[in-house]
């Protein structure tokens, strides 16, 4: 069975916000903070940005590089960028249907 | 490294410890982050409960046990914080607000009602335990009368006690 975003309970939104954070390029983890609260107006606290960092490169979806300094970069790995794909999909599906239930297409 | 960081179990500590230590020297935590950080150390210690290929000399059942006592120690820390950061300003001087908790003769009052100093209604103190408490219009005391005519003396529930409130604002 093929795990995904949805299997990571109170994660998945963090998760997903992650994966796309790290779509836009190699980043450590205070970046990735950053810009998710200045792109989508989210604040991950440090606990949860961890929590999702885990448990991402636990599923080989992120990897981390050679830290600079103390800080770690990540990046988006193949397997990563797949289920970022898959999940912007069904995203895309769902904003579709809505959109056209409302007669707004 | 800082002190929270401590709260996560060992294997998270090595990975992730360092890290996590460097970005909050660059962003100090806030009181949410805190309670984050906390709720984050609990999902590790469980995560840690839960990894089948975790080598270590703890049984499964010994690494939930262990799991379930921080999380009991967590709440507990939580609760004393939230209680701490509750009743903080009450004893910071004679205007400081108080707290009233309970109700006043029949007259119900909401949790948490705050009592604020403000000039010119009648005040009565408790000596030594509590701060100056202004008594407002929709404090009844307990010993009868109009909120305009009080007596030397009220009596109140602070704290879920019933505490003797003599008037200290020289008004006889």
């Amino acid at each position: 069975m093929t795990l995904g975003l949805a299997d990571m309970g109170r994660f998945s939104e963090p998760a997903l916000l992650v994966l796309m954070s790290l779509a836009g390029g190699d980043k450590h983890g205070y970046a990735i903070m950053e810009e998710v609260e200045r792109d989508h107006g989210i604040r991950l606290g440090p606990g949860t940005l961890y929590g999702a960092l885990s448990r991402l490169e636990r599923r080989r979806w992120i990897e981390a590089l050679a830290a600079d300094e103390r800080r770690r970069p990540y990046r988006l790995t193949p397997q990563g960028a797949q289920v970022l794909e898959e999940q912007l999909r069904s995203l895309q599906r769902f904003v579709t249907q809505g959109m056209a239930r409302l007669s707004l297409t | 490294m800082n002190g929270i960081v401590r709260l996560y179990p060992r294997w998270w500590r090595e990975r992730y410890g360092g890290e996590l230590d460097a970005l909050l020297a660059e962003h100090p935590p806030s009181f949410r982050d805190y309670a984050d950080l906390l709720r984050g150390a609990l999902d590790a210690h469980l995560q840690t409960a839960s990894r089948p290929a975790f080598t270590t000399t703890l049984t499964r059942g010994g690494r939930l046990m262990k799991a379930l006592a921080f999380a009991l120690v967590l709440v507990l820390a939580i609760g004393l914080a939230v209680r701490s950061h509750l009743t903080a300003g009450r004893a910071t001087g004679p205007t400081a607000a108080a707290h009233l908790t309970a109700a006043l003769h029949r007259t119900a009052l909401p949790f948490g009602t705050t009592v604020t100093a403000s000039p010119g209604q009648p005040v009565f103190c408790s000596p030594g335990t509590h701060p100056a408490l202004t008594v407002m219009p929709s404090v009844m005391p307990l010993n009868g009368g109009l909120h305009a005519d009080y007596g030397p003396s009220i009596f109140v529930r602070i704290n879920g006690r019933m505490t003797e409130l003599q008037r200290c604002d020289g008004v006889r």
